[in-house]
């Protein structure tokens, strides 16, 4: 897959205080979150990618162009975090704006623009002055803004702040349009229920490293000190817990009330394929069957308390 | 290869002179000029009051009105109205993110916004220059050729002085007017050639130099061996390296330096 | 379900009275003007003067104390500088510019953005009333009028006294004090309540900066043109800063001319009419504040 932005070993320092620490990422077609605690550095790295800040060692490139220069703004869209406008424009006045500031002229930036609110679903909302807006269609706005000139990478900084559960949803969906049409998506959040289902892949960041990158999935398997808990319902409980027992994989199982084991396993998904053989050998129902800390929240929880307490 | 690389410079081209275009439009729409209006206004006022004498001279206009308001509150004020609600206004409002993010480079960036600034300020300037030569009568009417160049080539240094305090500093008004209105005149009251360091020491060489037909020239409270003038000529140049060399300064920090929010 | 407030216990204690609220919001106001290193170069301009004055009075009295027969020469040559009302009253005057600029920063940041950004509704929600509030700020942009006015002020006179021979000076010149405080007070509280009321309606930094100078430097620049224009003084009531100075040199006791001591009952009118017209403006913008008490 290409890769659309390069961080080459990257450091940025704040006089003494270092923001992001010899980072070095590729970001490829798809959706990837970034995930950390405030002042953990995502903004700065945000920064370093939109090329508003430089990097005090190594480079950031976008398709090959130094991410400060012009040539790189053209590949690059951005929703900033800063819920600030040109307050006396329309909505539609303001992405038209910012169309042609990207160089397109009158007629193919009026085209652009009722795209964009077509697609951030605020086309018949556009005429009002910006100052008028609630917070979700401030959202709408700087998210069509950063989708005008049609870019290849999208850095959207906590681009779901404001938005009502239902707008979230809509947002989500065209997130996930984008990323079909081959877009590299970049998302920052504190959301990390929607980072479930939004992102193919996370970096997980803290005091300026970055932690963990890759899918949920791979990230969860590396975490060799926490197994994984699965939560399996059924009526042959304590059968179902013997024959468990007996994997490798499995490191301990815990019988609760009403039919219920909680089971702490390792490699997931290797486990997955020696439960299957268990189940049809030995021919017991499963009624219900989760792994309850594979969320976005539980894997950061793990990844920081390793970070804040390495043994 | 080569039609892309012309139809991207068209394109940026195009862009910059949006953006030219957009800056004056919102510098004009702007509480600035309403403010520049209303003191041009109580001038004004002032000046018919003014003139309600016939035996008014032009001498007496460039001494009594041109230089004891024009020339020490209303032209910086006006450069300064414009000059520093461009960029720095931006930086302040947190919208400047929206010009970094085009894909104009950022020199272009800087020129577009301050042509915009610089044609506004001279037109606030010389527009007013004019306005006020025009309502002093005979005498204000007499006056008014010689001062024009002068309040151009000072808005030009203006201008370009504040551009530079809008990029560099977060307060950029607040510095621009402490050094308008309290700098400058401390500077400029100073014995010896410390005066050559205040924009407006170079205004007055040129207005004394073009007002020597009407007998003026830097007497009375200019006393000669206070104010020790310069040619007008090296006034002119200095004044034109002044704007060039602080234009040249505002564009590069501007285009190096990181701009945080 | 109840709510077990097992780990919240109730306050038991004696809360203050509400006045004693204004002082957190005049030394909050102060910080966060001091926190900005703006105010500390204008401040530092301020010292140029007070410096200069400082220096003066202290080579003055080392002079005469060493060098009687140089110190004839030394104060007809330093004449402004004799440790009369008159020296204190000129050097407050000479304050303005530093203290308009002061001001003229300040006001956003004290008055503007507490109504812009909805900074009232935080105070509001407290237990104190708008007009704790207002006493408030305008105690914290009195106070900053007063360190660049009255505090050197009262810093020279000191210096004066203890540089004399003896206490004298201090006894024989209490008036000089009164003139201090008075014309201290004057400028504070007139300065106060204009700035407050600009900066309720203009909020913005640039929009109230041109405003403050209009009315401290466009205005009197008019003025002077006018009265040249008209050959009256009374066109001088014009100057604000110039009236409080004629308020502030009846608190010294020392109107020696007619002509001023003409001009002495309009100012202090125009002075009253200013405040007023601060009242009656800033009234409407700290009512229309919307608070959840």
């Amino acid at each position: 897959m290409t890769t659309i932005c390069q961080i080459d070993r990257v450091s940025k320092w704040y006089g003494p205080v270092i923001g992001l620490n010899d980072v070095s990422l590729q970001i490829r077609p798809g959706i990837t979150g970034l995930v950390g605690h405030n002042g953990a550095g995502k903004s700065t790295l945000i920064k370093l990618m939109t090329g508003e800040l430089l990097p005090t060692l190594g480079e950031v490139r976008i398709r090959g162009l130094r991410a400060r220069s012009a040539g790189a703004k053209r590949f690059l869209g951005h929703c900033p975090d800063v819920d600030a406008f040109y307050e006396e424009m329309s909505g539609r006045r303001f992405v038209r704006t910012m169309a042609r500031l990207h160089g397109f002229g009158r007629r193919e930036a009026g085209e652009r623009t009722e795209v964009v609110l077509a697609q951030v679903g605020m086309t018949d909302r556009a005429d009002r002055p910006l100052a008028t807006y609630s917070k979700g269609m401030r959202q709408r706005i700087k998210l069509a803004q950063a989708l005008v000139h049609d870019p290849e990478l999208i850095v959207l900084d906590e681009p779901l702040n404001g938005v009502d559960p239902v707008g979230r949803g809509e947002l989500i969906g065209l997130f996930r349009t984008l990323r079909d049409r081959g877009k590299a998506i970049l998302v920052s959040s504190h959301l990390l229920d929607e980072m479930d289902t939004l992102a193919d892949r996370i970096l997980f960041i803290c005091r300026g490293r970055i932690l963990a990158s890759g899918s949920l999935a791979e990230i969860r398997t590396m975490l060799d000190d926490h197994p994984s808990q699965i939560r399996i319902n059924t009526t042959q409980a304590r059968q179902l817990g013997t024959h468990l027992l007996a994997l490798d994989l499995v490191q301990a199982v815990e019988l609760k009330d009403d039919g219920e084991l909680l089971l702490h396993v390792q490699r997931v998904h290797e486990f997955f394929g020696q439960l299957a053989e268990v189940v049809t050998r030995s021919g017991i129902d499963i009624e219900r069957l989760r792994v309850i800390d594979a969320s976005t929240q539980a894997v950061f929880d793990y990844l920081m308390n390793s970070f804040n307490h390495p043994r | 290869m080569k039609t892309t690389s012309k139809a991207g410079i068209l394109r940026r081209a195009a862009a910059g002179w949006h953006l030219f275009a957009l800056s004056f439009s919102r510098l004009f729409r702007s509480r600035q000029t309403l403010v520049c209006a209303l003191l041009l206004g109580l001038a004004s006022i002032a000046v018919a009051a003014w003139s309600l004498r016939d035996e008014r001279t032009p001498a007496e206009f460039i001494e009594q009105i041109f230089l004891a308001v024009f020339v020490s509150f209303l032209l910086p004020v006006f450069s300064l109205c414009y000059a520093t609600a461009g960029l720095a206004a931006d930086r302040e409002e947190r919208t400047l993110v929206y010009l970094l993010l085009t894909p104009l480079p950022r020199p272009l960036v800087f020129l577009s916004t301050s042509a915009a600034s610089l044609l506004l300020a001279a037109a606030w300037t010389v527009g007013g220059t004019t306005l006020l030569c025009w309502i002093g009568g005979p005498a204000g009417r007499q006056a008014w050729g010689p001062l024009c160049p002068a309040v151009a080539y000072s808005t030009g240094a203006y201008v370009a002085l504040f551009l530079l305090v809008g990029v560099t500093f977060r307060r950029a008004t607040i510095i621009a007017l402490a050094y308008a209105l309290f700098i400058e005149t401390l500077i400029g009251n100073m014995p010896g050639i410390a005066k050559r360091l205040a924009i407006s020491f170079y205004t007055r060489c040129l207005i004394f130099d073009a007002g020597a037909e009407f007998g003026i020239g830097a007497s009375g409270p200019s006393d000669p061996n206070l104010f020790i003038p310069i040619a007008a000529d090296s006034a002119r140049t200095i004044l034109c390296l002044l704007g060039g060399g602080l234009l040249l300064a505002g564009l590069l920090v501007f285009t190096f330096r990181e701009y945080t929010r | 379900m109840s709510f077990e407030p097992t780990r919240y216990r109730d306050w038991s204690g004696t809360l203050r009275p509400t006045w004693l609220a204004c002082w957190p919001i005049a030394r909050t106001g102060l910080l966060l003007v001091l926190r900005r290193k703006i105010f500390w170069g204008l401040l530092a301009l301020g010292l140029l003067n007070f410096l200069f004055v400082f220096a003066t009075i202290y080579l003055k009295a080392q002079v005469a104390a060493q060098n009687p027969a140089l110190s004839r020469f030394v104060n007809r040559v330093l004449s402004s500088v004799t440790g009369s009302g008159e020296t204190y009253r000129d050097f407050m005057f000479a304050q303005g510019t530093v203290t308009v600029l002061l001001l003229a920063l300040a006001g956003a940041m004290l008055v503007g953005d507490d109504l812009r950004q909805g900074g009232l509704a935080f105070y509001l929600s407290r237990r104190m009333t708008r007009f704790h509030y207002v006493v408030g700020k305008l105690l914290s942009i009195g106070l900053l009028v007063a360190l660049t006015t009255t505090v050197p002020a009262l810093i020279l006179f000191i210096e004066y006294g203890l540089l004399s021979n003896s206490t004298a000076y201090f006894r024989e010149n209490l008036g000089i004090l009164r003139g201090i405080l008075g014309y201290g007070l004057i400028l504070s509280v007139t300065l106060s309540l204009l700035l407050f009321a600009m900066a309720s309606w203009l909020r913005k930094t640039v929009p109230l900066v041109m405003g403050w100078t209009c009315l401290f430097v466009l205005v009197p620049a008019l003025a002077a043109l006018l009265r040249r224009v008209f050959d009256d003084r009374k066109w001088m009531l014009l100057m604000l800063w110039r009236d409080i100075r004629l308020l502030g040199t009846w608190c010294f006791g020392g109107i020696d001319s007619d002509r001023e001591q003409q001009l002495l009952a309009p100012a202090a009118v125009i002075v009253a009419v200013v405040c007023l017209l601060s009242i009656i403006a800033f009234i409407p913008r700290i009512r229309a504040a919307r608070v959840v008490q």
